[in-house]
């Protein structure tokens, strides 16, 4: 990684995800839209397609989007998440990265 | 510098097509009727704002701003007088307002209606301007306009592209500025390339 690449953990205070163009989680090789069907909506998907086509990185607000990608605390609640995606790489648009 | 009348115009067109889509994004997001509009624009330079000229009022923002990198350069922000700012997110979430202060929660609301609002604008723009644009993070600052170009350093010089932004939410008018800070000769570069389009239209 270069320099550069590095100042997207300034983005990373508590966990991250790393997908491709086509919302494939890198680590296990499926489409974060098949674990996550609400990716699919518009709403989602829309917005995303703009950062893989170089546009700013994107603000989900824990308000309006409380569980993005749903995780569970030990007592059974969900997590809320405040989320940005912004490219990890401008130049290619290769991948895009999600922090909670 | 003025703008002339049919680069006012380019600039209102795509500012309005910009916050058009904006529009239609919270709305989907909502599920509820969003208008936005761009009733005017106005061009100042950072000397003339710091001064307090124009009428430009030193009142307290809520301000999501967004910088920029690339053919041009500088800062697309979206500002609010705070208490528009809270009935603005209370209106998105259907939420009781229970005073004008901005919460934690408010905010990052508020951060991701100003993310919107810019990357639509933004994308209008860029539509017109060859190479790669490089964005910051949006940040949410409370501060006067005045303070925020002067943390920034913008010089004296700077360009200053400030359209009224209206909110139309139900019965609901809600209005705030987008305010886009050109620094050095980045307001020419992007004039031009509007002009090259315009004369290509014509």
């Amino acid at each position: 990684m270069t320099v550069r690449e590095y100042k997207m953990l300034d983005h990373a205070p508590i966990g991250a995800c790393v997908i491709n163009h086509h919302c494939e989680v890198e680590i296990v090789g499926s489409e974060l839209k098949t674990h996550f069907p609400h990716f699919n909506e518009l709403k989602y998907s829309d917005r995303i397609e703009q950062v893989f086509k170089g546009g700013p990185p994107l603000v989900f607000s824990s308000q309006l989007h409380p569980h993005i990608i749903p995780a569970p605390l030990r007592n059974g609640k969900l997590r809320i998440q405040h989320t940005i995606l912004s490219s990890t790489c401008p130049e290619s648009s290769l991948y895009d990265i999600f922090n909670h | 510098m003025n703008l002339t009348a049919t680069q006012t115009d380019a600039v209102q067109e795509l500012l309005n097509i910009g916050v058009g889509r904006a529009a239609s994004m919270l709305a989907d997001m909502i599920q509820s009727p969003i208008r936005l509009q761009v009733p005017f624009v106005k061009l100042f330079t950072a000397k003339e704002i710091k001064a307090g000229l124009e009428g430009f009022d030193q009142k307290i923002k809520a301000i999501v701003e967004l910088g920029f990198r690339g053919p041009f350069s500088g800062t697309a922000a979206l500002l609010f007088p705070t208490e528009s700012a809270s009935k603005l997110v209370a209106a998105l979430t259907g939420e009781e307002l229970e005073d004008d202060d901005l919460d934690a929660l408010t905010v990052g609301t508020l951060t991701e209606v100003g993310n919107i609002v810019m990357n639509g604008v933004m994308g209008s723009i860029s539509n017109f301007i060859e190479g790669h644009i490089e964005y910051t993070v949006p940040t949410y600052i409370e501060d006067t306009v005045e303070s925020i170009l002067a943390a920034r350093n913008s010089a004296d010089e700077a360009n200053i592209l400030l359209a009224q932004a209206r909110f139309l939410i139900e019965d609901m008018q809600l209005e705030g500025d987008i305010m886009l800070v050109f620094e050095g000769d980045s307001l020419n570069a992007f004039l031009n390339a509007i002009e090259l389009d315009v004369t290509n239209e014509g």
